[in-house]
């Protein structure tokens, strides 16, 4: 009886190990499902495209303001900037037109995307940088200035159109998502605060003044005309800030950790629209 | 024999206290810098610097250029310690993330 019993633990482990093993690497796809399913749960009075509103969604968020503003958006410079600077011709000759599919129109939620020739994550940002480096040119700060103007022209061109994150079946790729999904949920800094303590636990809540955007759909409407600011700003110009707000030293603005937190969060938030230049607080 | 009176007892017993603050030199001062450094530079390895050990070691930088080597190794130390509490709190996060993880 006794040496029945431990052929059976003995059988229940072993077999427990394959099914172990096959859960232990990334699946993006049923991160997408879980991550989505959970927000639906929890705020299932939200409609899931109205997530990319993100604070708006909540009373006291001061949503009757972020619509009358809305009508004259504080970011439609940077968009007329912006445009300015997509159409103006390199040196060579060439635009932007030139580095990007579809001449780059309607194509920003397709970042971040894996570039499989240097194994790393391309924000659309760094995207940008690349192009001009290969014609010539500086590449630009990533956080605002003229990088978020021409960052908030080819979004306004992708506006309603889903986002669309691919992480392919390709290692690295997988790595730096399952990166960006340690850097999302792992506690930080001295205050011990995760990007997810806030805007996945907390989500909709108060902190201070502030409503706290839900982690579903928060990557939409960037970039990001933020009052606090005075000017538009990218989203890595917001993980800097949040990184700061916990007493955390911030990652430079091209750091790995920071193109595969953008990485996996914005796969997140596959089939919402895409919704920027947005307005925040 | 008189009894010796409180006062005197009490500065006698502050006298190790006041030497030890004397003995502070450059060099215990850089070495304590020095070990702040190290760990501080373990501590960004792990992508989880402290914005309160860096104004401790700032601190302590600065002392040392005054030449307040007491000071400097107080906030050596004091750099130290935190990021050794950053360094412990990247560590535990290495496993501790996963059940913060949606699924």
């Amino acid at each position: 009886m006794r040496i029945g019993l431990v052929v059976l633990a003995l059988l229940a482990a072993f077999s427990a190990v394959p099914v172990a093993l096959a859960g232990a690497g990334p699946d993006p796809a049923a991160d997408i499902k879980a991550f989505q399913g959970h927000f639906r749960t929890e705020l299932p009075a939200i409609p899931l495209a109205a997530y990319v509103n993100g604070p708006y969604n909540f009373p006291g968020s001061g949503r009757a303001q972020w619509k009358q503003i809305t009508e004259f958006p504080p970011y439609s410079f940077a968009i007329d900037s912006g445009k300015v600077l997509f159409e103006t011709k390199f040196p060579n000759g060439k635009t932007y037109t030139s580095c990007f599919s579809e001449g780059g129109i309607g194509i920003a939620g397709n970042y971040p995307m894996f570039d499989p020739k240097t194994g790393r994550v391309v924000t659309l940002g760094v995207a940008i940088n690349r192009c001009r480096v290969a014609n010539g040119l500086k590449k630009w700060p990533l956080t605002k200035g003229k990088m978020a103007d021409l960052v908030a022209y080819m979004t306004v061109t992708s506006r309603g159109r889903p986002i669309d994150v691919v992480v392919p079946n390709d290692p690295r790729a997988l790595a730096a998502y399952e990166a960006g999904k340690e850097y999302f949920y792992s506690r930080r800094g001295q205050l011990n605060f995760s990007c997810a303590s806030c805007h996945v636990q907390a989500a909709g809540k108060r902190l201070r003044g502030n409503v706290l955007a839900p982690a579903l759909g928060i990557t939409a409407s960037f970039p990001l005309y933020r009052s606090k600011w005075g000017s538009i700003g990218t989203l890595v110009r917001r993980f800097i800030g949040c990184n700061k707000k916990v007493g955390s030293v911030p990652d430079k603005p091209d750091s790995a950790a920071y193109r595969d937190l953008a990485y996996f969060l914005t796969a997140m938030s596959n089939g919402l629209p895409i919704a920027g230049p947005g307005s925040r607080p | 024999m008189k009894p010796l009176p409180l006062v005197l007892i009490a500065g006698l017993a502050l006298l190790p206290a006041a030497a030890l603050a004397g003995d502070a030199t450059s060099a215990g001062a850089q070495q304590a810098i020095a070990a702040a450094e190290a760990k501080i530079s373990a501590a960004a390895a792990m992508q989880n610097q402290w914005f309160a050990t860096m104004a401790a070691f700032r601190a302590a930088k600065a002392a040392e250029r005054k030449g307040d080597y007491a000071a400097a190794e107080a906030a050596a130390a004091e750099a130290g310690k935190l990021a050794d509490l950053s360094i412990a709190q990247a560590r535990r996060q290495k496993a501790l993330w996963q059940s913060e993880a949606v699924r």
